[in-house]
């Protein structure tokens, strides 16, 4: 197998114009229709329904519950092969066991003879709540992050780390409020998964970076944009091997969870981990690596890095015209690359070149 | 290389995972959260009474509030109730529970301070033990003592007595008078040291003006019946459960009563200072909870289906595995020998922390939750991924012209680093995730950073070694590592 050569900080456009556009789509979806959340976020009552008479419809379960003084109720029924199997009735916030509360429980059963009735409650306040929790978790997490990539790695690298991240999570979230799935804790906790995942693959890649930022300023790595891209090339089989076997359990969750009623947690976890994680091998690739090479891009040091690989392209500068045959007389050159026109000496195909020796290459 | 180290590593490995084997063979399992075997769930948030200031001590009469309700549930009959307090939230788990109106009825009444006169004292074996409630049914189904009613109750389960005859421990019960006070009258209630001799521990007790007054007129009656050589006692009854029968000191005389409406009352005579202290702090607690009846409110309740929740576990158990089956065939398929210590590394994993969660269920009573699961799968593509760095690293490491023995010890150093790095952003997260979320994310976080730790050993001191014993043998080889031709190799190795 041979190490691919993608260009992927060249070709920076064409990735911003593809992330651009999903973040578009994701930001106009959220704006325009909103996230559909779950009890746990607004608060309310989730009625589940297990194994209901076959011919009842969710018009009936929503009238049932209506009369029997619930509101705002979204009645839905659950189907496995064909059949009706069980339905998930959605009201407002009821007291558990208060007279209303029981009031429609009994509509239900009546209506829809379940084996079994099952139910969640939720408090008003108590969704803010949680949501909240979340968010400072969240927000205190990001700053550990920032922190621990700035010390291990270089700030530059969290940043870009971070912003892949946000790419993501925003990615992620917009796929929800363009189909209009349900945002449960289960979702919350992919989230959170992804998060994991965004970084993980990131530091993956920049590690590899930092190692190779050692040999700055040899063929082929001139710059640091050239660093980059080398290093990701190094990764990239890493990136779709990971996701591969990573979505393989994910894959198999989501198929199993759609067949059993009562594995809606494991179906939204599986939903959101399988668009996130794809998401996340795409950016780690695509936006963390490009950005950081562009944030470099302003330091003096890599500045006059860039000006003398230029020079070396123009064949300017003798002894780094000799470098650059290095690279020819070592590299495939690619065909019609400046490379492939330098001159050969005879010291570097004995391979002793310039006397310099080379870090393990 | 010296190999010994090695395969002691792989030995130990290997005995520990025949160990974790066996324990499960042996009919261990994991303890199972309540999404998974049914039964109700709720969180309860404290709601003081309309224009109480929280107190400083909100905490500890949450907790006293928690021992009420533990006793009412203990009294359903319940397998393992777990109520604890997290903040100032009380969180409870009824496993096996399906009746959501009788759970919500026990937890939310509020708990009834009375103070009434004792008239009898009747412990287990004696004649009118048949009379009055039955002391182990469930309190529910208990007949309530109305206030302006006496009749008999029970003592508190803690005081029990043997009965002589059937050698069964029963609560004492108590005879009682009408209430002639309630919580409402109890302004404060703290614990003091007296100032006589041998300084014992008292409860101080400040009424309101009401209820001193009708605490002179009682404690003087009580010195009256005391003087004739009667019991004379004061029964303090928190939700229908006599806690303590404190009698009148000598010094209060008949007629007079103890005025000013505060009063001591001295506890555990002929105990040792500390159970002296322990008793007072727990009785002066129970004024307090009575004189500050918090009721619970439901903040959330989920009620689960056993069936459900078999099932949930059934399609959770049955995605890991083929998950991991389908890793495996991947791994063998594209990583070869490397790809086989890969899919061992991930089965260690699968069997460890499964026999890690039995034994956490058998020791800290841990629960593996439906989001427990899904963390679990997540962390086989972790565990999966850290092999593929490896593998990469070794293939990366042929391609630059290194032997495959000097590979994978190259390999390692490298791999090592950034899966050490890439592990520790997830453990930073799992461990935020545990202290700041609630609910199901803990459970999820949790996994997550075990099984992030778990990775870390398993590649340590499985992967390392067994991919440095297979290189010496030469299993493997150029070829099976996924290099490129060696004639071609400068070509690629400039590249990389």
């Amino acid at each position: 197998m041979r190490t691919p050569t993608i260009d992927f900080v060249g070709n920076s456009r064409r990735w911003i114009m593809i992330s651009g556009a999903l973040l578009a789509i994701s930001l106009l979806s959220l704006g325009l229709r909103g996230l559909d959340l779950s009890i746990d976020f607004v608060g309310g009552n989730s009625y589940q329904l297990v194994d209901v008479r076959e011919d009842v419809t969710s018009q009936q379960l929503r009238q049932a519950a209506e009369d029997a003084g619930a509101t705002d109720v979204i009645a839905q029924l659950q189907t496995t092969d064909g059949v009706t199997t069980g339905a998930q009735v959605r009201t407002e916030s009821l007291e558990p066991a208060s007279e209303v509360e029981r009031a429609v429980r009994g509509a239900l059963e009546e209506t829809a003879q379940p084996a079994e009735i099952g139910f969640d409650f939720v408090g008003p306040v108590w969704g803010e709540r949680i949501t909240r929790q979340a968010i400072e978790a969240l927000l205190v997490f990001l700053v550990v992050v920032v922190l621990y990539i700035t010390f291990r790695l270089e700030f530059k690298m969290a940043v870009a780390s971070i912003v892949a991240l946000v790419h993501d999570i925003l990615i992620t979230i917009g796929i929800y409020a363009l189909v209009g799935f349900n945002v449960s804790p289960a979702t919350v906790i992919a989230l959170l998964t992804i998060l994991g995942y965004s970084l993980y693959d990131s530091v993956v890649v920049f590690d590899r970076v930092k190692e190779n930022a050692a040999n700055l300023g040899d063929p082929g790595l001139r710059t640091f944009p050239e660093v980059v891209n080398a290093s990701m090339n190094q990764v990239v089989y890493r990136s779709i091997n990971t996701s591969i076997t990573s979505l393989l359990p994910v894959g198999a969750l989501l198929l199993l969870g759609a067949q059993v009623l009562g594995a809606v947690t494991l179906q939204d976890l599986a939903l959101a981990l399988f668009v996130g994680m794809a998401v996340g091998v795409y950016s780690s690739l695509f936006v963390a690596g490009p950005i950081f090479a562009w944030l470099k891009g302003f330091e003096p040091e890599e500045q006059k890095r860039v000006r003398k690989a230029a020079a070396i392209e123009a064949g300017e500068d003798p002894e780094a015209a000799e470098q650059a045959a290095v690279a020819a007389a070592a590299e495939e050159p690619a065909p019609g690359s400046p490379e492939a026109r330098a001159p050969i000496t005879t010291e570097y195909v004995r391979g002793q070149g310039k006397g310099k020796k080379r870090r393990k290459r | 290389m010296d190999k010994r180290p090695l395969l002691t590593s792989i030995a130990v490995v290997v005995l520990l995972a025949v160990g974790a084997g066996v324990y499960l063979g042996m009919g261990a399992r994991p303890n199972l959260g309540l999404d998974l075997q049914g039964g109700i769930s709720a969180i309860y948030e404290p709601v003081l009474p309309p224009g109480e200031e929280e107190p400083e001590d909100l905490e500890e009469i949450i907790d006293e509030t928690i021992e009420v309700i533990r006793a009412r549930v203990d009294s359903l009959g319940v397998a393992e109730p777990d109520i604890s307090r997290s903040g100032t939230d009380v969180q409870v788990q009824l496993p096996g529970i399906a009746d959501a109106d009788r759970v919500q009825e026990i937890i939310g009444t509020t708990a009834q301070l009375s103070f009434r006169r004792v008239f009898d004292e009747i412990p287990p074996g004696s004649e009118r033990y048949e009379e009055g409630p039955d002391c182990l049914a469930p309190v529910d189904e208990r007949e309530e003592l109305p206030t302006g009613e006496g009749g008999i109750l029970c003592g508190s389960p803690d005081d029990a007595v043997v009965d002589p005859e059937t050698e069964e421990a029963l609560p004492v019960k108590y005879e009682v008078g009408p209430a002639e006070l309630t919580g409402d009258n109890v302004e404060d209630a703290f614990v003091q040291i007296g100032q006589g001799a041998g300084q014992a521990f008292q409860v101080g007790l400040d009424l309101d003006d009401e209820g001193g007054d009708i605490f002179a007129a009682v404690t003087s009656d009580l010195a009256c019946e005391r003087d004739q050589g009667q019991d004379g006692r004061f029964a303090i009854v928190l939700d229908n459960i006599v806690e303590s029968t404190p009698g009148v000191n000598p010094s209060v005389a008949c007629g007079t009563g103890i005025t000013g409406g505060s009063a001591t009352i001295t506890t555990g005579a002929g105990l040792t200072r500390e159970e002296q202290e322990q008793e007072a702090t727990d009785l002066a607690l129970v004024l307090r909870t009575g004189a500050l009846p918090i009721s619970l409110e439901a903040a959330t309740f989920q009620t689960v289906s056993p069936t459900l929740g078999a099932e949930s576990l059934q399609a959770g158990i049955l995605a890991g595995l083929i998950g991991l089956a389908l890793v495996a065939v991947w791994l063998t398929w594209f990583y070869r020998w490397v790809g086989v210590i890969a899919v061992l590394e991930v089965a260690l994993y699968g069997l460890f922390i499964v026999a890690g969660i039995a034994v956490m269920g058998e020791l800290i009573g841990f629960a593996l939750t439906l989001a427990g699961v899904a963390g679990i799968i997540v962390s086989i593509g972790i565990t999966a991924d850290s092999a593929i760095i490896y593998a990469e690293r070794i293939r990366d490491e042929v391609n630059l012209g290194k032997t495959v023995r000097t590979a994978v010890i190259r390999a390692h150093e490298s791999a090592w680093r950034t899966n050490l790095t890439g592990n520790t952003v997830t453990i930073a997260a799992a461990t935020i995730l545990y202290f700041l979320a609630v609910g199901p994310v803990r459970g999820f976080a949790l996994m997550l950073g075990i099984s992030s730790v778990l990775d870390l050993i398993i590649m340590y001191t499985f992967a390392r070694p067994a991919a440095y014993v297979l290189a010496d043998r030469g299993v493997l080889t150029r070829r099976n590592v996924g290099a490129v031709d060696p004639d071609r190799r400068i070509t690629a190795g400039a590249r990389a």
